[in-house]
């Protein structure tokens, strides 16, 4: 997304509270090594999107045949793209990581349901 | 407040180690119920945990720490501090046991050498012979298990097992042993391989299996799964939608203050313009919420400078500045975020 330098517009605006939600999440489990990453991420690069994407996933309603390890090979390859710094982990940590990421993730949810439900009303 | 809503979920989260901690506090001082709760695997268990033994074998520095709590008669062990509480110890294994695998793992788990009890009990045991086990076994297991249990965070090494000298006999029977410090332990059944590799292999498929009985949990809709490729795939979905729904509420909540704020945008210039007529006067009235003004870029308009905007930062607000804990804290802490009237 460009940022127009002489002009703030609402998008620029929607990134930064964003960002502010990111680094919130972030924050709120620093233990983790997700967490840390994406603590690197926002702060090196502040307006660029993390690691989301809101492409939906294909699911594998291909091949269902015996070739189940390239298959969770490839899920997991999956997972290691939603996962902010999941390139770097293999599958263990990655496991490790995934479950703890949810959790944040669901914290998050119900902070900014009630933030938004605060506004509202 | 997001920190602190956050630390309970570390708490179960942050590793198995804690929940096995945690529990194993609670067994600490609760021990004859922990006794009667005992899962079914526990008659062995207890009959083996009835021998505690003096060992003072050390595997695991670290995760002893958590374990210092156990207090199970395993003796004077310097660092580990146990107490003499058997039942505890029954139910604090048996129940780690059944958290963390099959009964049958644990009990090969249970299955270690110390090297002082050698003579009392050869490396291999096997399950029948467990019960005539004394002492040893029982300190080896919650090592073992606080092991595993820190092998699941990926922690220790992936270290290989080792097979004693007895291993044809071990394969016969079923039990495998590792007496050395960082080992992973693994039990290999009858008619499996117990060279290096494949017990290595073994023990990594083990942890990757508890991960994703743990991740089960976690995750709606994926007990119905069966295959690790299915769970897999409600994993991913699980995170994406997540993901999605978290995009979706920030942007609703930028999109949602907006109107209250001072987004310069050239729609807006003119409501800007009433609006900062009147903001000495809320200036004056509610000083507080200049604070928790979020992370705002407004640098256009010379009204809208640091003065009004940025009271509370420091910087110029093109990059978020440093103070990002006080400013995250204070947005999720505000419940309105902004001016309002």
């Amino acid at each position: 997304m460009n940022k127009p330098s002489s002009q703030i517009n609402s998008k620029s605006f929607e990134q930064t509270v964003k960002h502010e939600v990111d680094m919130a999440l972030a924050l709120s489990a620093q233990e983790f090594a997700w967490s840390r990453f994406l603590q690197h991420k926002l702060l090196s690069s502040p307006h660029e999107d993390p690691s989301y994407s809101s492409k939906i996933l294909e699911t594998s309603s291909c091949k269902q045949d015996g070739k189940e390890g390239a298959e969770i090979k490839k899920k997991l390859k999956e997972l290691q793209k939603l996962v902010p710094g999941g390139e770097e982990m293999n599958m263990e940590e990655i496991l490790s990581e995934v479950g703890s990421y949810i959790v944040c993730l669901e914290l998050q949810m119900i902070v900014l349901k009630s933030l938004v439900q605060d506004n509202i009303s | 407040m997001l920190e602190g809503l956050v630390s309970p979920e570390n708490l179960s989260l942050s590793s198995m180690d804690m929940n096995v901690l945690e529990r194993l506090k609670w067994l600490q001082q609760q021990q004859q119920q922990v006794v009667s709760r005992t899962s079914d695997n526990s008659p062995e268990l207890l009959q083996i945990l009835q021998f505690h033994g003096s060992n003072n074998d050390e595997l695991l520095q670290s995760t002893f720490s958590h374990f210092q709590m156990l207090g199970s008669g395993f003796g004077p062990n310097p660092n580990m501090g146990f107490g003499p509480s058997h039942e505890a110890m029954d139910g604090c294994i048996s129940r780690t046991s059944s958290f963390q695998m099959d009964p049958v793992d644990t009990m090969g788990v249970m299955l270690k050498n110390s090297e002082e009890n050698r003579t009392i009990s050869s490396k291999n045991k096997r399950k029948s012979e467990v019960k005539r086990r004394e002492e040893e076994k029982t300190e080896k297991t919650i090592k073992v298990e606080a092991e595993t249990e820190s092998n699941m965070k990926g922690k220790s090494s992936m270290s290989n097992t080792e097979a004693s000298s007895d291993t044809s006999k071990e394969t016969s029977k079923g039990a495998s042993e590792i007496h050395k410090l960082d080992y992973i332990h693994v039990r290999s059944r009858r008619g499996q391989a117990t060279d290096r590799h494949s017990l290595a292999e073994r023990a990594r498929r083990e942890k990757i299996s508890k991960k994703m009985k743990y991740l089960q949990d976690i995750v709606p809709g994926c007990k119905k799964v069966t295959g690790q490729a299915g769970m897999l795939d409600e994993i991913i979905n699980y995170v994406q939608s997540l993901q999605t729904q978290i995009e979706f509420l920030s942007m609703k909540l930028a999109f949602l203050n907006p109107e209250l704020e001072l987004s310069v945008e050239d729609l807006y210039v003119k409501q800007l313009q009433d609006y900062f007529t009147n903001l000495p006067v809320v200036i004056a009235s509610k000083p507080s919420i200049m604070v928790d003004v979020p992370l705002f870029p407004l640098d256009q308009q010379g009204s809208l400078d640091l003065s009004v905007i940025n009271l509370s930062q420091t910087t110029s607000t093109e990059a978020p500045s440093a103070s990002w804990e006080t400013q995250s804290r204070s947005l999720y802490n505000t419940s309105s975020l902004g001016f309002h009237y």
